[in-house]
């Protein structure tokens, strides 16, 4: 990243003009340069996957959702077989792999009980996942994904 | 409540914006409405808690942030304010939260999610963590691999 990409990324990431009309157009005036080039610039850092998107963020359990982390223990010739299984859930947004016994870590997010208990007795049926625990959230204490552009 | 305009600008707002010079024109042209009152619209949600943030989504490996780990603390109940004090104030801290121990397999309770630019960077965060809040009952568990990271797409 040159100078004037993380200046870019750091506009966009943390001061995005959310109450403007035509938002790239203040981030131009706020750069000093033209708003043609700085889309041209903002699909060059897309395109550098550095931005992944541009858009909201949405505060999910405000909308009803409920999320829970899970992992697995799971031996290592068979991690790819879990890690596939539970990626085809859509439910499913995050899921890692970790240095630890408890190998396979990923969050799921639904509006039911009933949606969220399915899934974990596929979960626990499932022959390459040896065990697992759900690891629901009592208290939310800090969320903020923006990232230092250093 | 939501609107019908809420809900349909949630689930725009949940794609890419278009990189134009006006990304809610298309938008507004469909809702019936003027672009100004789109962001007028996306302030409400955002002053009423739909919306967390808005703007540029990073990919924090490519913007060099290549260390990732998350790290697990045993807290007393009475340590709990404490330790969240000090996670919420420390930038290499993206996530944190309270979850319920898994008695026999699992004691630990407060989870934070770390990011640098090396393990280095990772630990010298989680030391000082551990150093002002005096819980010495951590497990550190370092990312080896991203398997799967979207921007999920709720139903409005």
């Amino acid at each position: 990243m040159n100078p004037r990409e993380k200046d870019i990324l750091k506009i966009l990431q943390s001061e995005f003009p959310i109450a403007s009309e035509h938002p790239f157009r203040i981030v131009a005036g706020r750069l000093g340069c033209d708003e043609a080039s700085l889309l041209r610039e903002i699909t060059a850092l897309k395109k550098k996957g550095l931005i992944r998107r541009i858009g909201a963020v949405i505060n999910a359990p405000r909308l009803g959702y409920k999320g829970v982390l899970i992992a697995g223990r799971i031996l290592k010739k068979n991690i790819a077989k879990a890690a596939a299984f539970v990626n085809a859930f859509p439910q499913v947004s995050h899921n890692y792999i970790r240095d630890a016994e408890y190998n396979l870590w990923f969050t799921f997010s639904a509006k039911t009980k009933k949606e969220a208990n399915d899934f974990f007795l596929k979960l626990k049926k499932h022959k390459a996942i040896e065990d697992v625990m759900v690891l629901p959230s009592e208290k939310t204490v800090k969320i903020n994904a923006e990232f230092e552009v250093g | 409540m939501l609107t019908k305009t809420d809900k349909e600008i949630l689930r725009f707002l949940q794609a890419d914006l278009p990189l134009e010079s006006r990304p809610y024109a298309d938008l507004a042209h469909r809702l019936n409405c003027t672009e100004k009152e789109i962001a007028g619209c996306i302030m409400r949600l955002k002053e009423n808690g739909y919306i967390r943030r808005m703007g540029a989504i990073l990919d924090h490996y490519k913007i060099g942030l290549t260390a990732n780990c998350m790290c697990v603390w045993n807290v007393p109940p009475a340590g709990v304010a404490l330790i969240s004090r000090l996670t919420v104030k420390q930038p290499g801290i993206s996530h944190c939260y309270v979850r319920r121990r898994v008695s026999g397999k699992w004691p630990y309770n407060f989870y934070t999610m770390i990011h640098g630019r090396s393990r280095k960077e990772c630990m010298k965060v989680i030391k000082q963590i551990a150093r002002q809040s005096g819980i010495a009952d951590y497990k550190i568990l370092f990312t080896l691999k991203q398997l799967k990271k979207i921007s999920p797409s709720y139903k409005v």
